[in-house]
């Protein structure tokens, strides 16, 4: 089975409980109403689940509400999530959040083509950020390796 | 026998047309010769007696031809700041390097 596909996409670190997974950060080129938007993944090897912690420009100051990443014809709502922080940029806010998300979900998401879509509100405004179609072609066969590479070493 | 070595020179377009697909083909072989040299580097900053944790945090930024860019914010705090760390246990930089052109520099913060 050939890794080389996820090679610098990712690191692994060894700790006391397990490895550690890190997915670089990611820029998503379609977005709504936001701009910059980047989201990055840490996968521990004794838990089952995902962090996928996120930024993105926006004018308003509000806290997002709302968070889900749909995939296809489902839709993975997440309510363990809180901002990190928020900065001033330029005239924009950079807001940063982290949020959980169980590792079945990372599994569905990997399983389907459509590109997935990060979705969330911010003082009721619809907002959301997804992969480019050839994006997500290139980007789903890294992470399925890097998904593996974890299973492996559970 | 018939003198069969033609006397007649190469036109001049020709000439030029020539020497410029050898410039050409010199130039690709540089930018693959370039592409060739990319690399990507990781370097340790700095360690604590602080638990390894289960948390990362990267900040970047990327300049081109060492002119443009590279105003982004890539220094430790703000990797932790990322990562949600409060608690650092040790940070490694990275740079990366393509075709001598675009170069991104980083840290990366590992903590709790």
């Amino acid at each position: 089975m050939q890794a080389q596909s996820a090679d610098g996409r990712y690191i692994s670190r060894m700790t006391q409980d397990g490895t550690l997974y890190f997915i670089n950060p990611q820029k998503l080129s379609k977005t709504e109403g936001i701009k910059n938007f980047e989201y990055d993944m840490t996968l521990l090897s004794w838990t089952d689940s995902a962090t996928v912690n996120f930024t993105f420009r926006s004018g308003l100051m509000a806290k997002p509400e709302n968070l889900a990443i749909r995939s296809g014809n489902n839709v993975f709502r997440c309510d363990a999530f809180k901002p990190l922080f928020i900065d001033i940029k330029k005239n924009k806010y950079e807001i940063r959040i982290t949020s959980r998300f169980p590792i079945s979900v990372l599994a569905t998401i990997l399983d389907n083509p459509d590109p997935p879509i990060f979705d969330f509100t911010q003082d009721g405004i619809h907002r959301h950020a997804a992969y480019s179609e050839g994006a997500w072609r290139k980007d789903r066969k890294k992470l399925n390796d890097i998904y593996r590479i974890y299973l492996y070493s559970k | 026998m018939s003198d069969i070595t033609s006397n007649n020179p190469e036109p001049p377009f020709n000439q030029s047309l020539s020497v410029m697909k050898k410039m050409m083909k010199f130039a690709f072989a540089c930018i693959l010769a370039l592409g060739a040299a990319s690399c990507a580097t990781t370097t340790p900053v700095a360690a604590t007696s602080n638990p390894v944790g289960n948390k990362c945090g990267i900040a970047k930024t990327t300049t081109v031809l060492s002119i443009f860019g590279g105003s982004a914010d890539c220094g430790i705090n703000k990797a932790a700041k990322n990562g949600g760390i409060t608690r650092i246990s040790h940070v490694d930089a990275f740079q990366k390097n393509y075709l001598g052109i675009v170069t991104i520099y980083g840290v990366r913060v590992y903590g709790e």
